[in-house]
């Protein structure tokens, strides 16, 4: 059910993978709905909504579960801000003044992050693994800034980034009953949305034509909130001259690499600076910025979070929750496991493609973690009879309106029997988990890229654009060597295999009477499709009308996978619509007394700063440089990732090491929230939010804050760094001087 | 009766560097391995290096009787009362601190029976001898033991530092849990000990073959390696933990809870290579507490204080001898004992690379 899956650098980059588009994806995708074998048949859709919507096998029972009013999360919007519960939670009387604050200093940062401005001269901070591609580059040749970082020491030193910009959230105006109009005399739920969709990009074009009148830097964006309950027109003025001013070196940056990410304890300085310029060529001014914090924050400290969230699976229902743990995670997490465990062997191998072997170990084996720690949440009873009493709760304030009972009383049963269709529908999604992505043998999602290449060819129109899209996504993929090809091929087979059954008619016609471990064998030592000039030269002489022993194997699958995701799409578009009147109905019953989920537009959470049970002790609100140090020598026989550049390996000894690193705090973010400022109840920023740990990662289905925390690089280390480490003393008397302003 | 019967689980490197896991149902089938694998006096030297008492074990480091264990096994004796929880540092012989009814043991021969026999070993050393039977009676394990009762205390952490964190059952850890003290004989002389653990200035390499020698009634060493090979908390467990990473907790938690260091105790101002190794882990279940663990040469590298079980599999934390070292030159400024720790090294102390 959820459409998101994070994968890459951190958490915190909002990087969103529509799982159910028809073109193979270049990246690990997560297909909504996979299909699945069942052995025993389905029972018929329940008529009736049981009382208690749980797992019948669970051992904690809903009754022990206490419903949080925060459930859904905490990622406050601007529309309508916090005011009260501020007030009462930690008696901070936040006016509109202090709200506008929060939101002027706050950026959106490219098309994944969150950053801000701390300087009146267009200073913007955000994380170093937000910038990665922007420092790549403006890397001249032989420079390779992302190893080795970068310090402009003169405004003018500063590097342009081609296409990079940041916006800022600048006026909000409620367009709810404009939208809503709109659908008024729309039968139908899907023309209803599609009524309003389109109304919502005609008041985006209106309004974007009338600010640009006097800005020609505004646009404008309709928000759509609550699953469309609320539409709002967020006013950005866009900056897109984007500089880069400062990195760390990524060992810095990604200290600790893969292996630390969703981890806490933590000792990363993932920071970068940029400065907005404006059109004229001079540093923008931004009198809206974040005043630094010279004395940072402390344990107990109440804390913001100002950044743009992407989504999370908080708003389903539990039987969708339960269709997630038993059916997607699973499988995903028993699809990634073989691949990590083949994957592991190859590591380090002396090989000109190794890099691309790492490279692809590393994303699967974080994909992995993630969706581990996604899994153990749900395998925790807890979480799903938290899940269970607050979908009680809301069932029960429902049936006491007849109105609202009569529009949505059956919206529980509808994706109740929605699960119970997918798993019954489906029995092939099972042999497709991560096809066509960039894990897995190439050779095979060459062949699929080829198939769909050579299908969309021979259609009547082609568009030109969206096929050559096609071939240079092909042509990206990087070579790996034959023998792991090979073996990731078998494990696709065998996957195939499992799901069809053996006597299935396709398989039997992929194999033609090879076993599969021989036929893959055969494949690799004969086919075009091992390296990237091998297949773009079959692209361009026809791929499906050559010999390659590719074609009769994707031939047989292809269709079968396009089948099944399209079926997937469908159930996809249906839960959608679902889950949509059940925002509506959360909203009718409880307005905005409860934050609408994330849209990757600009939210506010609050929490505070404090450490948490873990390993059996108990994890600190803060490390320090001492803790760099210690990882530094403890690991260094054991890997790179915790390596340090040389300039690091002899600190000053006016380097303090007992300056604050990293610390945690309790605030609800999730990914889109990297580079999001840290700030005090004053508004100073204190940190720079990075990810979340290791135990957050449940929170994409139910918000706790109990050991769930979000990271953040502590200002004080990003200072000492830039003074005593980098030596950028203009970088930070610019800051120190904003500060004092 | 039964020797020992807990299921225990070895791992062995092989020439290539690979690990081949031993598992075995009962210690005693190992013992035939690491025999066959060692010579007699080998064995010997490590079995009279060991010492035990009550449920913790020790080792003499020194020709002179100085012997090192836990400062928690010192810690929960009984007849424990001086110096309590404070830093005890003996600058000389005359300054070392008598435990009064502390009584260690040290096995002195071990020898396997056909039948009991009435006659005692005919040496004069022997203050106590148990005979064990195998679990089918077919022969008798006869244990030998010297009894020492002249025990001094030569040198104990303040408890802030030996139980820093006071985190039981936790890896990575940072605890400086050790305690030193010396054997007198008779005659009210440091004793002469002809077998002992050179004390060793490094901590263990990857993937060295270590030795865990149980003390358990037996003679026994079990083969492990430095382990990192666990997952915890979502990424690596680090192999080894510094000094560094003490300081860094005790700035972490600003000095507070289980994370503070006593009034004086200014680490920096004693210059310590702050890189220096404090504890690691090595696979495996671990013996009691106090017991060594050394190289191939018989070099003690470090000194088992804990257990964990990360996803069930055992684990025995230790403290390394190299930051102990380090302090004990430094933090504790005792070039006496410094001096005579060094004086018995072996190798002249490589460095870890």
């Amino acid at each position: 059910m959820s459409k998101e899956f994070i994968i890459g650098l951190g958490m915190l980059v909002f990087a969103v993978i529509a799982g159910c588009a028809p073109a193979p994806q270049q990246v690990i995708q997560v297909i909504n709905e996979p299909i699945i074998v069942e052995e025993t048949p389905p029972s018929s859709p329940q008529s009736s909504i049981p009382l208690n919507p749980t797992d019948p096998n669970l051992t904690v029972d809903r009754f022990d579960v206490d419903v949080g009013r925060f459930d859904g999360g905490k990622m406050w919007t601007f529309d309508s801000p916090p005011s009260n519960w501020l007030a009462e939670a930690y008696e901070i009387e936040a006016d509109s003044l202090w709200f506008q604050k929060a939101r002027l200093g706050a950026l959106r940062f490219g098309t994944q992050c969150s950053a801000s401005f701390v300087s009146e001269q267009g200073l913007i901070l955000t994380n170093h693994h937000c910038a990665r591609e922007s420092i790549t580059k403006v890397s001249d040749t032989g420079e390779n800034l992302l190893e080795n970082g970068f310090v402009a020491t003169l405004k003018s030193d500063e590097r342009k980034i081609p296409d990079l910009y940041v916006e800022q959230l600048l006026e909000i105006t409620d367009v709810t009953e404009r939208v809503h109009r709109a659908g008024l005399m729309v039968r139908g739920d899907n023309e209803r949305i599609r009524e309003r969709r389109n109304r919502a990009e005609e008041i985006e074009e209106t309004m974007t034509q009338s600010v640009q009148m006097r800005d020609s830097t505004l646009r404008v964006e309709v928000v759509q909130l609550y699953s469309g309950e609320r539409f709002a027109a967020y006013t950005y003025k866009r900056f897109e001259d984007v500089r880069l001013v400062m990195a760390p070196e990524k060992q810095l940056g990604y200290f600790g690499g893969e292996q630390d990410n969703f981890t806490f304890p933590r000792y990363t300085l993932d920071m970068a600076f940029f400065r907005a310029y404006d059109a004229s060529g001079n540093p923008a001014m931004t009198p809206n910025y974040y005043r630094w914090s010279r004395k940072g924050t402390q344990l107990g400290d109440v804390v913001f979070v100002v950044g743009n969230p992407g989504s999370t699976s908080r708003f389903g229902t539990v039987s969708q929750l339960i269709y997630e743990r038993d059916h997607v995670l699973v499988q995903q997490v028993e699809a990634l496991k073989k691949r990590e465990a083949l994957l592991r062997t190859y590591l380090g191998i002396d090989d000109p493609d190794a890099d691309a072997l790492d490279n692809m170990w590393f994303s699967l084996s974080n994909s992995l973690k993630a969706l581990s720690g996604q899994l153990n949440g749900l395998q925790n009873d807890t979480l799903i009879a938290r899940r269970s009493a607050g979908e009680f709760q809301v069932r029960e304030d429902l049936f006491k309106s007849d109105s609202l009972t009569a529009r949505y009383g059956s919206v529980f049963d509808e994706l109740n029997d929605l699960q119970l269709s997918k798993r019954a529908e489906a029995t092939r999604m099972r042999a497709f988990m991560f096809f066509g992505t960039s894990i897995g043998s190439r050779v095979l999602t060459r062949a699929l890229y080829g198939y769909y290449y050579a299908t969309i060819q021979r259609r009547g129109f082609v568009d030109k654009d969206a096929l050559d899209k096609i071939r240079s996504d092909a042509l990206a993929l990087k070579d790996i060597p034959s023998d792991v090809d090979k073996a990731m091929m078998v494990i696709r087979f065998q996957e195939v295999q499992e799901a069809l059954g053996a006597q299935d008619p396709t398989m039997r016609s992929i194999l033609d009477g090879f076993t599969i471990d021989s036929l893959a064998s055969k494949i690799i030592t004969s086919t075009a499709l091992t390296d990237s000039a091998g297949f773009a030269a079959l692209l361009d002489r026809g791929f499906l009308s050559s010999d390659d022993p590719t074609v009769k194997v994707i031939s047989a699958l292809a269709p079968l996978y396009f089948t099944a995701q399209q079926q997937a799409e469908s159930f996809s578009n249906r839960e959608d619509l679902l889950v949509a009147e059940l925002a509506s109905l959360r909203f009718a019953l409880y307005e905005s007394n409860v934050p609408p989920d994330a849209s990757f537009s600009l939210r506010l959470s609050d929490g505070t700063v404090e450490g948490y049970s873990y390993n059996g002790t108990r994890a600190p609100a803060f490390t320090t440089f001492y803790g760099l140090y210690d990882h530094y020598y403890a690991y260094r026989n054991l890997s790179e990732s915790w390596d340090l550049p040389e300039k690091w390996q002899d600190p000053p000894d006016s380097f303090d090491l007992s300056t604050p690193l990293n610390l945690v705090s309790t605030n609800d973010i999730t990914g889109g929230n990297s580079g999001s400022p840290l700030l005090n109840k004053n508004l100073e920023i204190v940190g720079l939010v990075f990810d979340g740990n290791i135990e957050s990662l449940p929170n994409v289905y139910v918000f706790s804050d109990q050991v769930a925390r979000a990271v953040s690089v502590d200002v004080r280390a990003i200072l000492a760094s830039l003074e005593k480490i980098y030596q950028a003393n203009f970088l930070v008397d610019e800051i120190i001087k904003a500060s004092e302003r | 009766m039964v020797i020992l019967n807990l299921p225990v689980q070895a791992l062995q490197i092989q020439e290539d560097g690979t690990k081949d896991t031993l598992k075995v149902g009962r210690i005693i089938n190992l013992e035939r391995e690491f025999i066959d694998s060692f010579d007699s006096e080998w064995i010997e030297n490590v079995r009279l290096g060991l010492l035990r008492f009550d449920d913790c074990a020790a080792a003499f480091v020194s020709a002179d009787g100085l012997a090192v264990t836990t400062a928690s096994c010192l810690r929960s004796l009984e007849t424990w009362i001086r110096p309590g929880d404070t830093l005890f540092v003996a600058q000389d012989l005359s300054q070392e601190h008598a435990l009064a009814g502390f009584n260690i043991l040290q096995l002195i021969d071990l020898r396997k029976i056909d039948r009991i026999v009435d006659e005692s070993n005919d040496v004069s050393d022997i203050s106590r001898v148990d005979v064990i039977a195998s679990e089918d009676s077919s022969y008798y394990w006869e244990y030998s033991w010297k009894i020492y009762d002249d025990v001094r205390l030569v040198m104990i952490p303040p408890v802030e530092i030996s139980n820093f964190g006071n985190e039981d059952g936790v890896y990575p850890r940072h605890a400086l849990d050790f305690a030193l003290f010396r054997v007198y004989d008779e005659d009210g002389i440091p004793l002469e000990t002809e077998s002992y653990f050179a004390w060793s200035d490094r901590p263990p390499y990857t993937r060295e073959a270590l030795y865990i020698p149980m003390v358990n009634d037996d003679s026994f060493n079990i083969h492990s390696t430095l382990s990192d090979t666990f997952d915890y908390n979502g990424t690596t467990a680090p192999p080894y933990t510094t000094l560094y990473g003490m300081l860094d907790l005790y700035h972490s938690h600003g000095g507070t809870h289980d994370w503070t260091f006593p009034s004086g105790w200014n680490i920096h101002m004693s210059h310590p290579d702050l890189s220096a190794v404090l504890n690691f882990s090595v696979a495996g279940q671990c013996p009691q507490y106090g017991g060594p663990i050394i190289d191939i040469d018989m070099e003690l590298l470090g000194i088992i204080f804990d257990s964990v079980y990360p996803e069930g599999n055992p684990r025995c934390v230790a403290v390394s001898t190299s930051g102990i070292l380090e302090l004990i030159e430094t933090a504790f400024d005792s070039e006496s004992l410094a001096e005579e720790l060094a004086h018995q090294m072996r190798n002249g102390g490589d460095q870890y690379e």
